[in-house]
């Protein structure tokens, strides 16, 4: 009979029983201890008891991270005691040992009733790896003692973790725990120097070893354009830079062509050779050489290059007078036809000679000759200045005037001409005592005057008894004046030769104010005495000095007086006419000058007034 | 529900839960599986003529199966081809020892070692002087999965603890 309770509980044993099956060979994490168990003993002397051992740590068959072994070594000293003892942990790739020796007292107290074990060491090895395997090897030899491990060990473990656990692998895993077998290697002389191979050249380049055992360095390319086609170097230029190419060939590797250089090329025909260029308007040509293109250097000159022409033109003379001719004559060189401008025209020979005629325009005229070529022209001017027309004074004459009414004066006469017909425009005379005419003692001056031809002057300013001379020159309207014209000729009293004249030695009258006399009161009443004062000019060397005063009334009759400077009284109304005449030893007997005329107005006194207090 | 149906249901579990560990056992357990072992590492047990009994693990064993895990005595045979190679680690003097105050602690592999040809007899005579501390790893041309008393191409061994003392360091104490 199966019940429910019974089912149930089945099952679950069923289930457990199933469940340590499947972990059976699985590990389970955790610590595993066990205790150590090595002991070596000697009791008495001159004896060793030589001990071997060894101690497995046991892991559950697992790998284990680590391995913490805390023993205690301990000895206990019987007597004379010598213990010498060393333990090895091998952990994995790990391992460490301790060794002993003591001997004596250094090996503890003596061996008591308790038998007390003194501590050798007890720090133990604490070692850590990832391994399945760890063991402990002692050795020890002892005399008249006991050595042993006292404590305990322990040690780690966890899963498996499969791996390359070698840290020096390419693929080292350092998560894993277990070493599969699966750790790779770098090659031998991995990190080494190496070379590469060599390319077409011959060229290396260097890196290292890798880990695959390939070398770091790749082979270098060849040089640029290597084996590539390629022309041989051009030849060297000719002359005319003209070259050949190089034969055909392959770059090589110092980027040199295999190609054959080239062979220079003759320079072009004629090429160096002397030429000519082609002529300019004058037909001149420039030399040169025969250049690369065949062409010649040589250019053709410019026709500027080419000569000028040349003229000279003069004037002989350069300045004439009115009415007279220059003579031109010119001269041309590299000129084919002349021409005249200016003052004449038309064409002229290249060379020659002509009158300018007789030249009336007073100015400056020019006579202009261009000579030419087809590439250029000269030109040269002349100039002829015409003097103005010279007027002609002549026929210069003078009148010797009556001296006694007119005192030393003089009236000179002239005529005029123009060859231009240029009328007169002003006059000159002068008077001098000397025929130098260097101090003139009368100048009129250029008075300008077109009809005038006859001039009086010197009044009250030639002398008594000089012998003077006159002369006359003209100007016409070209402001040109005549040459001097001394009187020739002289009419008159006194007259000298050669139009000279001499003024009289004796006295004359004043004619210039105050006149020949004077009166006080000009217009004398009647009756009342009227003072006349001489005023007759004579010669310093006069004597026998005669006065001879006339007053001559409007109705007729006579008063005269001879007394110098009279004292006349007019009785009677009316104008007197009141002469004087004076004479002295140079005048001739009997003659006398006579002054001028003087009328005297005699009046009736003024009435005389007289005041009377009325009555 | 009844108790004859409750007594059907757990008979129809006893069913399926029978073929399952059927075919766990059947299947999980006879599956047995072919291991390239080549090495076995361990402690000299015992030499008698060309058989060689080591106290030890297989090489690699932590990739093998549990029942190849734990220690265990595995005997082993040479033949002429079999090399024995010697490694002579230069241990420190136990004059080195009372130098260092009577303690010296020390890294093995910080020792110096030498690697020279070895000989069955020399591994015989260094195993019976060093008892239990000489360390055989044995290299196989062919696996020794399951092999008995294989044929060692080549056998390292060394001694992995100081030696015995020596009476002033020139005799055995013993």
């Amino acid at each position: 009979m199966i019940n429910k309770n019974s089912t149930i509980w089945g099952i679950v044993a069923l289930i457990a029983f199933l469940a340590v099956l499947s972990v059976s060979d699985n590990a389970i994490a955790g610590d595993q201890t066990g205790e150590w168990s090595f002991q070596c003993s000697r009791h008495g002397f001159r004896e060793y008891k030589n001990c071997w051992g060894q101690e497995q740590l046991f892991a559950n068959g697992q790998t284990f991270y680590a391995a913490a072994t805390s023993f205690q070594f301990v000895g206990h000293r019987h007597g004379r005691s010598d213990i010498w003892a060393s333990v090895c942990l091998y952990l994995g790739s790990k391992s460490q040992c301790r060794s002993y020796h003591c001997t004596g007292g250094n090996c503890g107290p003596e061996y008591g009733g308790q038998h007390p074990f003194d501590y050798l060491d007890g720090g133990g090895f604490t070692l850590w790896d990832n391994s399945a395997w760890g063991k402990v090897y002692y050795t020890a030899a002892v005399e008249d003692a006991e050595v042993r491990n006292e404590g305990s060990w322990s040690v780690h473990w966890e899963d498996p973790i499969y791996g390359c656990t070698d840290s020096s692998a390419t693929n080292y895993n350092s998560g894993a725990n277990t070493n599969d077998g699966s750790c790779t290697y770098c090659a031998a002389g991995y990190g080494n120097s190496c070379t590469s191979s060599a390319n077409a050249c011959g060229q290396t380049s260097t890196g290292t070893i890798q880990c695959n055992g390939s070398c770091s360095a790749s082979t270098p390319s060849n040089p640029p354009g290597y084996g590539n086609s390629c022309t041989g170097a051009t030849s060297s230029p000719n002359a005319c830079g003209q070259t050949n190419p190089g034969g055909s060939g392959t770059i090589q590797c110092n980027g040199s062509c295999s190609g054959s250089t080239g062979s220079t090329p003759a320079n072009p025909p004629g090429y160096g050779n002397s030429c000519t260029s082609s002529a300019n308007a004058c037909g001149q040509t420039n030399t040169g050489t025969i250049q690369c293109n065949g062409s010649c250097s040589a250019s053709t000159p410019p026709n500027s290059a080419c000569p000028v022409p040349s003229v000279d033109i003069n004037a002989n003379p350069s300045t004439i007078n009115w009415n007279q001719s220059s003579a031109l004559s010119w001269s041309s060189s590299n000129a084919t036809s002349c021409n005249a401008s200016g003052d004449w025209s038309g064409s002229k020979p290249l060379s020659g000679s002509e009158s300018t005629g007789n030249l009336i325009q007073v100015r400056t005229h020019t006579y202009t000759l261009t000579c030419s070529v087809a590439w250029g022209s000269g030109q040269d001017t002349a100039s002829v200045v015409v003097n103005p027309p010279i007027p002609i004074t002549s026929s210069v004459s003078v009148v010797a005037p009556n001296y006694c009414t007119t005192g030393p004066s003089i009236t000179a006469n002239w005529s005029f001409s123009d060859p231009s017909g240029s009328p007169q425009s002003a006059y000159q005379v002068q008077v001098d005592n000397q025929p130098s005419f260097n101090s003139p003692e009368f100048d009129s001056g250029k008075t300008t005057c077109q009809n005038c031809r006859s001039y009086y002057g010197g009044l009250g300013i030639l002398q008594f008894n000089t012998t003077y001379n006159a002369r006359v020159r003209t100007w016409n309207t070209y402001d040109s004046p005549s040459a001097w014209q001394e009187a020739t000729s002289c009419s008159g009293t006194d007259c000298q030769p050669n139009g000279s004249w001499k003024t009289p030695n004796h006295a004359y009258p004043n004619v210039n104010s105050p006149y020949q006399f004077t009166r006080s009161p000009i217009n004398p009443p009647i009756g009342q005495p009227v003072q006349f004062t001489d005023k007759t000019l004579f010669a310093p060397s006069s004597n026998n000095k005669q006065w001879l005063w006339t007053f001559v009334p409007a109705g007729g009759g006579s008063g005269s007086s001879t007394a110098q400077n009279p004292v006349y009284t007019f009785n009677s109304e009316g104008i007197y006419q009141v002469t004087e005449s004076v004479r002295d030893n140079a005048m001739s007997s009997g003659q006398y000058c006579t002054g001028p005329t003087q009328a005297v107005n005699v009046q009736k006194p003024i009435p005389v007034w007289k005041e009377v207090a009325p009555k | 529900m009844s108790k004859q149906n409750l007594t059907r249901v757990g008979l129809v579990v006893i069913l399926i839960v029978s073929v399952v560990v059927g075919y766990y056992f059947f299947y999980g357990r006879s599956n047995k599986q072919e291991f390239d072992i080549r090495g076995f590492n361990g402690d000299v047990v015992s030499i008698e003529g060309e058989r060689i009994i080591l106290n030890g693990t297989f090489e690699g064993f932590e990739a093998l199966p549990g029942n190849f895990v734990s220690e265990r005595d595995f005997s082993l045979s040479i033949d002429d081809a079999t090399q024995f190679t010697k490694v002579d680690i230069g241990w420190p003097s136990w004059d080195e020892v009372d130098d260092a105050g009577g303690t010296l602690t020390f890294n093995i592999a910080s020792l110096s070692y030498t690697e020279g040809p070895g000989s069955l007899a020399d591994l015989k005579a260094t195993s019976e002087l060093n008892p239990g501390t000489v360390y055989v790893e044995a290299e196989f041309q062919s696996s020794i999965y399951e092999a008995e008393i294989p044929v060692a191409s080549h056998i390292f061994y060394r001694l992995m603890s100081m030696p015995i003392p020596t009476s002033s360091g020139t005799s055995q104490l013993q």
